[in-house]
């Protein structure tokens, strides 16, 4: 008790110092808890927009279909009896079926090869939810009720709502067909696989098109807990057959995804640990000017029986009030914003729009908001990992203190 | 038994040509109730035996006891605990810790002591018995030299310690405040019987030593005892 009563006095010597020693561990917690808040939100941002808007937790697609690029063949498709949509509805919380094509869309003069997702206007909304889906115009139920178009072609095409556009596609059988549709709306998904040349057309229009037979490419569900998706996986094979259709996870789908953004991860503690250690030579400095100032302070407890070991504690307990100060200042702060964006949300528009136009990350799905994640777990192991650099900060100074002679240091 | 005895202490600072011969020698001897005053000119080697007598430095051959006890053998935690319980010390610059108040500057040594009991209560008695009794809780910047010198006597003093060390106690105070303090410190010694060995070249100091022993070059020139102690220092001191 009386360590640390001294220890908290003398911390507070010289505030300007203590203050700026301080604030080094005040932004190395922060960074370390919004970096792991801003990468872990991102990672699951990417897994939340796969699920969403693409895989959900467990797809059924045909044997052998692509795994990247444009080419969405439906020659061989995926067939959907009564018995199978019994047991999918027995053994999921939610499925829907879609179809995907490509089409060669016309306006005027103008074409664009354009990827079609045809979906189930009863079934789709529970599977793939559109809270973020930014729509101009109206989500199309029916056959005659038009398509939505991405935000990426309505900017090719310079066309609007309510404008016609043509689209051009074989059907399942090899023939070509054409049908001209009125544009229902324009719309933003977040995932630049759709938004840069996507086309969302319910199913009967699709049907109408490509005359796939019931037959559909993708068959998308949601389970209760997406953690059981691989075991699901294993069941749906065993339905539809190895030979016939493969299962996709989430997990698999956004793998490579995850790798990246743990590599973001490793980046940015690496950035958080340099300014540790910036903050340990602060932490130690101002722990060495103090022993240097006070010589004949220790001096003088030293004569009176303090021991080195006690003179080490002394030294070691003033790091820890910088550490225990410093840390829960960072771990507050920290803390409080990711907190604060794991509700609020960023709106990540801009980026979107600026990746969707590169085409760079055309298989990266990405919501428009980014919820950061909290950790509790994070703000106290970079709180405690910015105690520890104080406190073995203060070390080399206590142990400078102890080497004074206390004959010499009570006159100095 | 004395409350130290030095014998045939030797103390060589440095080596070949820079060797210094602090101490060359010295024998003495402190018995309980003293209050003896080492003087001599700079460099004669009274803080070299200061420090051997409190222990913060060690003779390079000699012998030390304290209270009987031999310390040679003692290693720096013993001699901490040692100086913790047996010896007070009284610095020049008084030496208080500023972020303490008065009252925390003299449970410090009642903690490092590791005295049982009430600390406040003990050292607000203390700094009641050198007459400072309502200043508990300034600080030392707060304080005068003459009050600071009296916190630092109650700080050396409260662990009833058999030694107080007193370096040149008066040396920063003004010859009032200084003769003030110096007949605290005698009240000290012939009232509660408490030992006092002081380093000073202060003639006011000098002339109420009951004993004055002269160092020069390293060795004891003159060892003298008074009975009863003079007071002739104020006149000394008020005539220069």
């Amino acid at each position: 008790m009386f360590t640390f009563r001294l220890a908290l006095r003398n911390v507070f010597r010289q505030y300007g110092r203590t203050t700026l020693s301080m604030v080094s561990i005040v932004a190395g917690v922060f960074l370390l808890i919004l970096g792991r808040g801003l990468v872990g939100g991102m990672k699951e941002n990417i897994i939340r927009a796969q699920i969403d808007t693409a895989s959900a937790h467990v797809q059924v697609q045909p044997h052998e279909y692509p795994e990247t690029g444009l080419r969405h063949p439906i020659d061989k498709l995926v067939t959907l009896d009564k018995k199978r949509r019994s047991w999918l509805d027995a053994n999921s919380k939610s499925w829907t079926a879609r179809l995907l094509f490509t089409a060669r869309v016309v306006h005027n003069r103008d074409a664009v090869r354009a990827r079609i997702i045809a979906f189930d206007p009863a079934t789709d909304g529970d599977v793939f939810p559109r809270k973020d889906w930014k729509v101009d115009g109206a989500i199309p139920k029916g056959k005659d009720d038009g398509v939505l178009i991405s935000k990426g072609l309505a900017r090719a095409f310079e066309v609007k709502k309510g404008d016609t556009l043509v689209f051009e596609a074989r059907t399942a059988a090899g023939a070509i067909n054409a049908l001209q549709m009125p544009i229902a709306g324009v719309l933003r998904t977040g995932n630049p696989a759709f938004d840069r040349i996507g086309v969302m057309m319910a199913m009967p229009a699709a049907e109408s098109l490509v005359i796939a037979e019931g037959k559909r490419s993708h068959v998308s569900l949601l389970l209760d807990d997406r953690n059981d998706s691989t075991e699901m996986a294993t069941r749906l094979l065993g339905t539809f057959g190895k030979n016939s259709a493969r299962v996709r996870t989430w997990q698999l789908e956004t793998d490579a995804l995850v790798k990246v953004q743990d590599l973001r991860q490793a980046f940015v503690d690496i950035i958080a640990l340099a300014l540790m250690a910036i903050a340990a030579a602060g932490i130690a400095n101002t722990v060495l000017m103090a022993a240097y100032e006070r010589v004949r302070e220790i001096g003088t407890l030293r004569a009176m029986g303090m021991t080195r070991a006690a003179v080490v504690r002394l030294f070691v307990a003033e790091g820890t009030v910088m550490g225990v100060i410093g840390s829960g200042i960072g771990a507050a702060l920290g803390g409080w914003v990711v907190n604060k964006y794991s509700e609020q949300g960023i709106d990540m528009s801009p980026l979107i729009d600026q990746a969707s136009s590169t085409g760079a990350y055309d298989s990266i799905p990405f919501s428009v908001m980014l919820y950061m994640a909290p950790s509790g777990t994070a703000v106290l192991g970079a709180m405690l990992f910015g105690l520890i650099v104080a406190v073995l900060a203060s070390i080399y100074p206590a142990i400078v203190a102890t080497r004074m002679q206390p004959a010499d240091a009570v006159r100095a | 038994m004395a409350i130290c005895e030095l014998t045939d202490i030797k103390k060589t600072y440095g080596s070949g040509a820079a060797e210094v011969h602090a101490l060359a020698g010295v024998s003495f001897t402190l018995e309980p109730g003293e209050f003896t005053v080492i003087c001599g000119p700079s460099g004669s080697g009274k803080t070299t035996m200061l420090n051997i007598i409190g222990l913060l430095d060690v003779p390079t051959s000699g012998e030390v006891k304290l209270e009987g006890v031999d310390t040679a053998g003692m290693k720096g935690k013993e001699r901490a605990r040692a100086r913790a319980k047996r010896i007070g010390f009284i610095f020049q610059s008084f030496n208080l810790v500023p972020v303490l108040s008065a009252s925390e500057n003299v449970e410090t040594a009642l903690h490092l002591a590791g005295a049982k009991g009430d600390h406040k209560a003990a050292a607000k008695k203390a700094l009641a018995s050198v007459g400072i009794g309502e200043l508990v809780d300034r600080k030392p910047a707060e304080l005068s030299g003459g009050q600071q010198q009296r916190v630092a006597v109650a700080r050396a003093l409260v662990k009833e310690p058999a030694l107080v060390i007193a370096d040149e106690p008066t040396a920063n105070l003004d010859s009032a405040t200084g003769s003030a303090v110096l007949e605290l410190m005698r009240d000290m010694n012939e009232q509660q019987g408490v030992t006092f060995v002081f380093s000073t070249h202060d003639p006011m100091v000098i002339a109420r030593a009951r004993r004055v022993v002269t160092l020069r070059d390293g060795a004891v020139h003159s060892d003298e005892v008074r009975e009863p102690p003079s007071q002739a220092g104020h006149v000394e001191r008020e005539q220069r």
